[in-house]
């Protein structure tokens, strides 16, 4: 199982000049460990992640999940509904429904009732279940967000900035329980938060278009400037 | 599939909101062009229907002694009945218009004309022979608040009778009878269609023909100031209502744009989302207009029961027309929910309404 970026290029449109966001930039991600995006804020992080999920298309370049060619089909929410789980920065949830209604929404053609219970009591939030989404807090919510996105049991989750509300602790837990799921499932965090890298984590870096993994041995909390430097 | 109750089930106040704003306007609507229209229906049985039955012809010519022969040429003269009409007011709810009673000389047997006219004695006696006395339609009494022995344009009402067609029929005192009729200027004749076209070929200079076509046609006219009204005042109706729901569901779905992003971007189809907002706005339109339609009957059956019935007035309560322009302020609701949602979601990138919260 991987999915895979090929030549991709993006370019929003500035006014009468195209900026490129992203530049020919390679890259697979495969299960196993998390994998983690960073580099600083505009850099592309989210941007990526859109196209990798479908939500955007590249100006050019082809997109893969396994065989199925996501950058050129129009409809990818098939793909996105069956396989795809999603954990966005804040109230990423339906307002008006409660916890347990928002997480079935991930799928309506399963019952995921016994699923989504059994996952607030893994996430330590089974007392939230019946309680709307204004009475949570953000710690809560993205425990919710998370349960959303893992109910259906996706082959990739795609997460970015999940910790960016979140204190110390919260955001820790969301990297653990993002971890623990990583073994059979694709897992991508887009983050600017380096400090809560681990050892195993794979790491890739999106600077100046490209995107580039970094080497396990160096040190993850290594300025990128330098890092950039030291590259070229 | 995602429930299109939802929204409105978890969201009470809103869907109360919307479905109160569109039972209003329908019940409006309905309402008042059901009223204004009434004003015709009670209008037809006086000017329109006595005309189904007979045509009326008018001498014009004070000086014109060979005048039966002429009309014999035309129709047989035992179908050519000489009379007498005067008018008197009929008030309607907003306005007035009038009614006729026809007085006849005494070899003419009223029992036939009102065969031939198809009403029935419902309460008195027929009028007696000889004697200012007539027989009326039971509305009439009703709306001039007559009761039988009371008098109408000085003739006694002796009786009241039911039928399509409003108006009298009596007999005139002898004396004055005898001076009416040696010269009869006005007859009814019953017509079918043949004689009806053979009447009009009479001389317009000396006759006045009037048929059922000029009827409707004078119905037609008197009423087109009135059709302008109502066609005002049901377009300024409509435009404000348009407004008003325009905005309501324009601000209730604008709102809930940040609801689309996230369905889609979880997996679910715009085509989807598009069908659920459709199902939303028809459901809460639909349920609005039969709940206004279904007050606005029981509003018009009200003021039939306690203000028409009593003045002998006529209403058509289920009105086509009214029936018709209900449908405006349903067909607003579901177009202005439908073309800036459907719009929005076709062509905006949907993620990007959640990138710009990011
Ligand atoms: N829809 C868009 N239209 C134009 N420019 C955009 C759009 N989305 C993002 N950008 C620009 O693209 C760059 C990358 O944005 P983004 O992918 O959000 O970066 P990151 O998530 O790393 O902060 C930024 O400079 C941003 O302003
Ligand atoms: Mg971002």
């Amino acid at each position: 199982m991987e999915l895979t970026a090929e030549e991709i290029v993006l370019k929003y449109k500035d006014g009468r000049n195209d900026l490129t966001i992203l530049n020919e930039l390679n890259v697979t991600f495969k299960p196993g460990a998390v994998n983690v995006l960073i580099g600083p804020s505009g850099s592309g992080k989210s941007s990526l992640l859109y196209l990798l999920s479908g939500l955007r298309k590249a100006t050019s370049g082809v997109i893969k999940f396994n065989d199925i060619l996501i950058s050129d089909t129009t409809g990818t929410e098939k793909i996105r509904y069956e396989n795809f789980g999603f954990i966005f920065q804040h109230s990423f949830l339906i307002p008006y429904l409660n916890v347990t209604e928002n997480i079935c929404m991930a799928r309506k053609d399963m019952d995921l009732k016994s699923k989504a219970e059994e996952l607030l009591k893994k996430l330590k939030i089974q007392d939230l279940a019946k309680k709307k989404i204004y009475q949570l807090s953000g710690g809560e919510k993205q425990r919710v967000a998370i349960a959303r996105a893992l109910v259906k049991e996706p082959s990739v989750i795609f997460a970015d900035e999940p910790t960016a509300s979140l204190d110390k602790e919260n955001a820790k837990n969301v990297f653990n329980i993002l971890r623990k799921n990583s073994k059979d499932k694709i897992v991508i965090i887009a983050t600017h938060d380096t400090s809560l890298i681990n050892e195993n984590d794979h790491v890739f870096v999106i600077d100046d278009g490209k995107i580039m993994e970094q080497n396990p041995d160096n040190d993850t909390k290594e300025p990128l400037q330098s890092r950039k430097k030291r590259k070229k | 599939m995602l429930n299109p109750l939802l929204y409105y089930i978890k969201n009470k106040g809103k869907g109360l909101l919307l479905l109160f704003a569109i039972v209003v306007c329908v019940l409006g609507v309905v309402f008042v062009s059901t009223i204004i229209l009434s004003i015709s229906d009670t209008c037809k049985p006086l000017m329109v229907y006595p005309y189904e039955n007979f045509t009326a012809v008018r001498l014009l010519n004070d000086d014109k002694p060979d005048a039966e022969s002429e009309l014999s040429e035309k129709a047989a003269l035992s179908d050519c009945i000489p009379m007498k009409v005067s008018v008197f007011d009929f008030k309607l709810i907003t306005v007035s218009s009038s009614s006729m009673i026809m007085n006849f000389e005494d070899k003419t047997d009223i029992g036939v004309i009102m065969d031939k006219c198809a009403v029935q004695l419902t309460e008195g006696v027929l009028p007696e022979k000889g004697k200012n006395e007539i027989i009326v339609h039971e509305n009439i009494l009703k709306n001039k608040k007559l009761k039988l022995g009371d008098e109408l344009n000085s003739y006694k009402i002796t009786g009241a009778f039911s039928g399509k067609p409003v108006f009298g029929l009596g007999y005139m005192d002898s004396t004055a009878a005898e001076e009416e009729f040696k010269q009869p200027r006005t007859y009814i004749v019953f017509a079918d269609n043949d004689v009806r076209s053979r009447l009009k070929e009479l001389s317009a200079d000396d006759w006045k023909v009037y048929t059922i076509d000029d009827a409707n046609q004078d119905l037609d006219n008197s009423f087109s100031d009135l059709n302008l009204i109502l066609a005002i005042s049901i377009i300024m109706l409509t435009i404000s209502i348009s407004i008003a729901i325009a905005a309501l569901v324009f601000s209730q779905y604008a709102s809930r744009y940040d609801e689309f992003a996230i369905l889609n971007t979880i997996g679910y189809k715009k085509k989807s989302i598009i069908a659920l907002i459709i199902k939303e706005i028809l459901i809460i339109s639909i349920v609005g207009w039969a709940i206004g339609y279904g007050l606005a009957l029981l509003g018009i059956w009200l003021v039939y029961i306690n203000v028409y019935r009593n003045t002998g007035q006529t209403m058509n309560i289920f009105n086509i027309v009214a029936l018709k322009y209900s449908f405006v302020p349903l067909i607003c609701s579901v177009l202005f929910t439908l073309i800036p949602t459907t719009r929005k979601i076709c062509k905006t990138d949907l993620i990007s309404i959640i990138e710009r919260r990011n």
